[in-house]
């Protein structure tokens, strides 16, 4: 007869949590279409990757920010049930209220040893129109912020990339810039895929040696 | 009184996946002495990261140091203090001992056996070069592990514990507990370790006297690395390892157990956290044995006869107060056998009568009978009553439908 001491054995969830800039801006130039097919892509690889990984189970959810900040996506989804509905871009930049809804949320997580630190992806176009300093230093006060994987893409030359650098806060883990659609979606595939396939208890690996993006391709 | 142990450590499967060994190890040791049995179970998990690249043999040096250590001082200690074993001063010494011994082994396998260039170099490619110096500055911290230990003899248990992982402790009705206080640092994948500079300061630790007052044992100490617990849905579906461990104790007995032990590791690790994971388990052998358990005086023996007369003089209040009951039940009895012959006897009038009166009805008389006496229509006119005929029926008072209520 097989014993199995204890009730139902389960694997040990992952938040991922993706800040995603709306604003007006990321309507120009196919920005915000070309952010709505990336994350078209990167969830079927992120799903690939994670069935190497099948004791951790990974729950996504959105938070968008333009005029204000909310969640495009509350609940957390495991990726084998997400369906994505496109983003819209227009009205300012409000990633302040977009770190304070994301405090909230962390700081009501339990404090459990099950769930492994979350990863936290921040992802924007420019500057923030809103005080965002005080909001980001509340993130790094709660202890899932300050001890979850926080990685970030910027897109095009005018990101501000001090104030995604300081979302990091991880010299080892420097911010991505990405000036086409084609780098969007290979860079935010990298990140997203790391996370998924990267056994718990280990950080994602360093990243791989990525050539310059060259200038002819710059679109953003 | 005396203690048996089992245990089992099994390789994660996620750990298989990826090629890391098991890092996790166990020692578990029982001796008799003059003093009575002297019990230890040791675990200890080495942690996972790139940086504590040589963690199996940090884990593996944790166990057999601390087991010897946790011997001696039981011995020692028991045998010098008599009812109070040991004192906070005497455990915390022993946890500086336990550190220090720790880093000596560790210092001497990394004299027998330096840090290679490839060492090196693949912690600089998982962690970077911070990584890489990190370890070069502080050594040890390539065999960082964590440290769960109990120590038992007849009448006295240690606990202590160093970093992630649970010590359960199981009474003989199967009630599960935590003996140590909860560390809220142990989150994320992060945890207190032999490896962090005055390690001794994070310990924690507990010790139970068995006694009239602070009653027995338990029955079963459970030791696990934090794979196993990860592995389960809740911690009620970890918690409940308690009960299970011990019923199944009690039915087949741990050395049966200790057979199985593997193989309910492996498929905790596969269907749970993926992690290594190790099992050590104290039995204390009467308190896990159920009926063969020697009971333990939970009441004084003064207030043992006061309550004994309590319980008297509730049974005695308890036989009267039966006694009221039995005899007004007799009472009800006899009266309801009253109630059934009078009802019985009106029954029987009402159809006595109703015979008298239709008896001319229902025996109409024979063609050589006489006609009735005149006498019963003259008695009809004298009292006024209007001749019957079938349309005066349904003014008839006689009739039920009429009758008021």
């Amino acid at each position: 007869m097989a014993m199995r001491p204890g009730g139902s054995y389960a694997g040990r969830p992952l938040h991922v949590i993706w800040l995603l800039d709306c604003s007006g801006s990321m309507a120009f130039s196919g920005k915000i279409e070309a952010l709505n097919n990336a994350i078209r892509e990167v969830i079927p690889a992120m799903r690939k990757a994670a069935e190497g990984n099948p004791e951790v189970q990974f729950y996504v959810r959105v938070i968008r920010f333009s005029s204000g900040a909310s969640w495009h996506i509350a609940e957390p989804t495991l990726l084998n049930d997400f369906r994505w509905v496109d983003l819209d871009a227009e009205g300012e930049t409000d990633l302040g209220q977009a770190f304070t809804l994301l405090s909230m949320e962390l700081s009501n997580m339990p404090a459990n040893a099950r769930m492994l630190p979350p990863q936290l992806v921040l992802i924007s176009d420019g500057k923030p129109t809103d005080d965002w300093k005080p909001a980001l230093q509340a993130l790094l006060d709660v202890p899932w912020g300050r001890r979850a994987v926080r990685q970030s893409i910027a897109i095009g030359q005018d990101a501000d990339q001090e104030t995604l650098r300081k979302f990091v806060d991880n010299p080892e883990k420097p911010v991505l810039r990405v000036d086409n659609a084609e780098q969007l979606v290979r860079y935010f595939r990298y990140i997203s895929t790391s996370v998924t396939a990267t056994p718990p208890g280990k950080e994602a690996a360093a990243l791989p040696v990525e050539s310059a993006p060259s200038t002819d391709d710059d679109a953003w | 009184m005396s203690w048996k142990v089992a245990h089992a450590c099994v390789r994660g499967s996620s750990h298989q996946r990826s090629g890391l060994p098991n890092q996790d190890a166990v020692q578990c040791a029982v001796t008799a002495g003059a003093q009575g049995t002297v019990a230890v179970a040791v675990v200890s998990d080495g942690h996972g990261s790139g940086r504590h690249f040589r963690s199996q043999v940090g884990s593996s040096l944790a166990v057999s140091t601390v087991a010897a250590t946790l011997q001696t001082f039981l011995r020692e200690s028991v045998s010098s203090n008599g009812h109070v074993p040991f004192v906070p001063e005497q455990v915390h010494e022993l946890e500086r001992k336990i550190v220090s011994g720790w880093m000596a082994a560790v210092h001497s396998d990394l004299e027998n056996t330096p840090f290679s260039e490839a060492e090196l170099a693949k912690v600089e490619k998982e962690e970077g070069a911070e990584g890489r110096a990190a370890v070069v500055s502080a050594p040890e911290l390539a065999y960082g592990a964590t440290l769960l230990a109990a120590a038992a003899t007849d009448r006295v248990l240690l606990y202590l514990q160093l970093g992630d992982g649970e010590i359960l402790s199981v009474n003989a009705e199967g009630t599960t507990t935590r003996p140590l206080p909860p560390d809220d640092r142990l989150i994320a994948n992060q945890t207190t370790s032999l490896c962090q500079p005055e390690a001794w300061k994070d310990f924690r630790s507990s010790w139970v006297v068995a006694g009239v007052t602070t009653g027995a044992l338990p029955s079963l100490v459970l030791l696990s690395t934090d794979g196993y617990a990860n592995s389960f849905r809740s911690d009620d579906d970890f918690l409940k390892i308690g009960q299970d461990y011990l019923e199944i104790i009690r039915e087949q007995g741990i050395s049966s157990l200790a057979e199985e032990l593997p193989a309910i590791l492996t498929e905790a690790t596969q269907q749970g956290s993926g992690d290594d994971i190790t099992l050590a388990i104290l039995q204390d052998d009467a308190g896990a044995a159920g009926s063969a358990r020697v009971p333990q005086p939970l009441i004084p023996p003064a207030s043992k006869s006061a309550l004994i007369e309590q319980l008297k003089a509730r049974h005695s209040s308890q036989q009267h107060k039966l006694h009221e009951l039995a005899t007004r039940v007799e009472q009800t009895r006899k009266d309801n056998r009253r109630l059934r012959n009078t009802i019985l006897a009106l029954v029987i009038a009402v159809i006595a009568i109703l015979f008298a009166v239709f008896h001319s009805r229902i025996f109409p008389p024979s063609a050589g009978r006489g006609p009735l006496p005149p006498v019963q229509h003259g008695a009809s006119e004298k009292a006024g009553a209007k001749p019957r005929s079938p349309g005066s029926q349904e003014a008839s008072p006689a009739a039920p439908t009429d009758q008021p209520r």
